[in-house]
């Protein structure tokens, strides 16, 4: 009687092991709690291109035209307060840059843009050259570093001691029209190409980008990710803070932070670069609090939890550390080395490891960008 | 990894060590065992010393870092190489500054002593030169005079004629298939002839072949032109005014063309392995092996510490009189220069056929690695007196296929093209093309 309860608990016991692993057969891979690990990444793309990638690039030209407009009215009346208009549309501009320069893809990336568009530190003898000889082409590469951003900064901050100099070198009867138009040139320069890389994308890229949707190394998602990491590496940490700082050179420099003539504005378009990095991350839509699909609802779906928080955390470490310390070029000028802006460095570098080891080794994509070999 | 190598070998040794002993203890034939090549019977050292063969003489042991005395002073001088080394960075400073005219870049080539050719003084005083060396060691003067003084020297002076008068000219254009010109890679501009060629970069890296690895394969590792100063080592003499025999100075020569820059040259590894990683070595102002071996590192670890050992080695073999062993490692030596030039061709061939990449960036790979296919006919083969990894015309074969014959030169070059090349090098190595990265 003991012998037979057995036989039927035995065979009790292989129909229910049998009944539970049949049922898994056809239904999706699962976790331990029955979460489905699947995760539409064609649904990433279209948030990434719809929600956040094309209204960047759109917000950025109406903020672009708003500074144009200041400028044809800056040509007209060269006067002081047609000047700090033009400085603070300047500034706007220069802010929205950082919500597109992260995109460095498709058309973005077969133009250079980010190169073109924004190169620092400016070389100011060129411009003079260029100015002087008024014989120069903005599209070569050797003139990088005569256009863009960095060198408005210095053609509306730097190029005078003060507001009243500055109006002066623009009126000046003989060099005046020679500087204006130069100025006018590298606006229509910055103008001209960031609207064929959106135009590019509202015409045929978006699909291209969003149809790409598989795993492979080519793949939008895994190129994407390695352009975005690549970009909070070496433009982000290191463009703005580290190479200041000598992390790399052991030469704390000032002269090559971001906005150099007008300082107080570096430490913000660091920030306003780490808001795009962490609006990129969770989803969120441009110039709105609607979240879709992102890199943090991916570690959800992959059950990295714990990973998402520590990105989440870091990034909020890293603001905090920022927004504590002076206009970068000033904590480099008046402390060496820069103790502050250092730790403030290792906030941000600290995401670096999350994103570039532990993110891409969980959603199985391959870093395929390595260091130049220096020459 | 590296210690559990160590162990390995520890355990492999003591287990040598029980078979060796076991075996000696039959009776010895001192005939045989004084010339066996190993110590045995009551020798103490290598058939040397013990009852029945002749007494050993004072053996020095291969030391740590490249540093070596005599009568407490060093005996180790290579600033010439130094010089050179120096002279040559200056030259591909000349050739990437559009105001520099043919002249001035041909006389910094063929530098004569106190001509104010270079931004240092020290190299205006000197009397070294870099084109006396391009293709100039024993072997090429010995026994192939006419390629080098016509046809190499001539292929250099043709980088910067063509420098000058094609790519000077299109300074300030944009590079297109067919036109010469300037072109974006990353955030450096690159300068490029019609068919895309980086003519400074066809300079410098040549050079590497045929100055820096002919100077420490065909001249001063070169048994043929060592042999003629081994009576002289044997009995000791020194240079008049110097601390060194003519042979010790020779073998520091070679050192010198490797690692004449490094900020240690005595020890110029310690950055690399001394805790470093191979991508933050930093190799100073090198443009030639010392530069290359540490990118090769990355792929194969350990090639820049057997090198090192090889340079070590022959110089004690020479102290030792042991003219076998110093030659044994001068065939090292032989095999690892070919191996980094050869991986650092693939590895810009590899490159340069990813189409993904930038125009700019593929062209300024393509001509990274036409200097390093054409070095590649001056790499002496181990084990031979004359015969090289790859012929002159192999390697005009293989710059035809790349650069040559295809429409527009680099513009039109397929990835096909790129890697029957690169695989036409592999091939004659222990690696394979998709090692390297």
């Amino acid at each position: 009687m003991k012998g037979k309860a057995h036989w039927i608990l035995t065979i009790l016991s292989a129909l229910f092991i049998w009944a539970c692993s049949s049922t898994g057969d056809d239904t999706p891979i699962t976790d331990d709690d029955g979460v489905s690990l699947t995760f539409d990444r064609g649904a990433m793309l279209e948030n990434w291109a719809d929600n956040i990638i094309l209204p960047s690039y759109n917000q950025f030209l109406v903020d672009y035209a708003a500074f144009k407009a200041d400028f044809e009215s800056f040509q007209n009346d060269r006067s002081g307060s047609n000047l700090i208009a033009l400085r603070s549309s300047w500034v706007d501009a220069y802010l929205s840059w950082q919500s597109i320069s992260p995109f460095e893809v498709g058309p973005a990336e077969d133009n250079g843009l980010r190169l073109n568009v924004n190169t620092y530190p400016t070389d100011v003898a060129l411009i003079g050259t260029h100015i002087s000889s008024g014989s120069y082409n903005l599209d070569l590469s050797s003139n990088r570093d005569s256009k863009g951003f960095a060198a408005l900064d210095y053609l509306i901050n730097g190029i005078g001691g003060n507001d009243a100099e500055i109006v002066q070198v623009y009126t000046d009867a003989i060099t005046g029209d020679a500087h204006v138009a130069y100025l006018g040139e590298v606006i229509n320069d910055i103008d001209t190409r960031v609207t064929t890389v959106r135009n590019a994308w509202q015409n045929g890229y978006r699909d291209t980008f969003v149809q790409n949707d598989g795993s492979s190394a080519t793949a939008s998602v895994d190129r994407f990710v390695n352009d975005f990491i690549f970009y909070y590496e070496k433009f982000l940490r290191a463009g703005k803070m580290g190479i200041p700082l000598g992390v790399f050179s052991r030469t704390q420099t000032p002269t090559l932070v971001e906005a150099y003539y007008y300082p107080q504005l570096s430490n913000q378009l660091f920030l306003a670069g780490l808001s795009t990095v962490e609006d990129f991350f969770n989803g969120k839509a441009f110039g709105s609090s609607r979240t879709g699909e992102s890199l943090a609802s991916y570690l959800t779906t992959l059950n990295q939890i714990t990973l998402r928080n520590d990105i989440r955390n870091q990034f909020s470490s890293a603001r905090t550390a920022v927004s504590g310390l002076g206009p970068f070029r000033a904590e480099l000028e008046n402390n060496s080395p820069a103790a502050d802006m250092f730790a403030a460095y290792d906030e941000v570098q600290g995401a670096v490891a999350l994103f570039k080891v532990d993110m891409v080794s969980a959603m199985s994509i391959a870093i395929d960008f390595v260091d130049a070999d220096g020459d | 990894m590296k210690n559990l190598k160590y162990i390995s070998l520890a355990l492999l040794t003591g287990l040598v060590f029980i078979a060796c002993e076991k075996e000696d203890d039959g009776p010895v034939d001192p005939i045989a065992t004084c010339t066996d090549g190993i110590q045995n019977g009551d020798e103490t050292g290598v058939d040397c010393g013990g009852s029945s063969c002749a007494p050993c003489t004072t053996v020095t042991e291969i030391p740590a870092i490249y540093s070596f005395q005599r009568n407490g002073e060093s005996t180790v001088s290579f600033s010439g190489q130094t010089t050179r080394l120096m002279m040559a960075i200056e030259i591909l400073g000349l050739l990437r500054d559009n105001t520099s005219t043919e002249a001035q870049i041909m006389a910094a080539y063929n530098h004569q002593e106190g001509v104010a050719d270079f931004s240092d003084a020290e190299l205006n005083a000197s009397d070294k030169q870099v084109r006396n060396k391009t293709a100039g060691s024993y072997f090429f003067q010995n026994f192939m005079p006419s390629i080098a003084s016509s046809a190499v020297v001539a292929d250099f002076e043709g980088f910067v004629t063509g420098q000058v008068n094609e790519v000077f000219p299109a300074w300030n254009t944009v590079a297109a298939a067919g036109n010469a010109g300037q072109i974006a890679d990353g955030s450096s501009t690159r300068y490029v002839n019609a068919k895309g060629l980086e003519y400074d970069q066809a300079f410098i890296k040549g050079l590497t072949g045929a100055f820096v690895a002919d100077q420490i394969v065909g001249n001063y590792t070169f048994p043929g032109n060592l042999e003629r100063f081994e009576a002289a080592n044997d009995e000791g003499t020194i240079v008049d005014g110097k601390s060194y025999t003519d042979l010790e100075h020779d073998w520091d020569e070679a050192y010198g063309y490797f690692f004449g820059l490094a900020a240690d040259g005595a020890n110029p590894l310690a950055a690399l392995l001394e805790g470093g990683t191979p991508g933050d070595f930093s190799s100073g102002d090198d443009e030639f092996l010392y530069k290359y071996v540490d990118n090769v590192e990355a792929n194969f670890e350990g090639t820049a510490e057997t090198i090192f050992e090889a340079f070590k080695a022959g110089r004690t073999a020479i102290i030792n009189k042991d003219y076998v062993e110093r030659d044994v490692q001068a065939d090292i030596l032989r095999e690892q220069v070919a191996f980094v030039v050869a991986v650092r061709a693939v590895h810009y061939l590899k490159a340069g056929g990813n189409m993904a990449a930038s125009p700019g960036t593929r062209l300024h790979d393509l001509s990274e690695a036409y200097g390093f296919i054409y070095s590649l006919q001056f790499l002496l083969e181990p084990g031979t007196n004359d015969e090289f990894y790859f012929t002159r015309q192999e390697v005009e074969d293989f710059l035809d296929t790349i650069y040559n014959n295809p429409t527009n030169g680099f513009w039109g070059v397929t990835t096909a093209d790129l890697n029957s090349v690169a695989e036409a090098i592999a091939v004659k190595f222990s690696f394979s093309v998709a090692e390297v990265e």
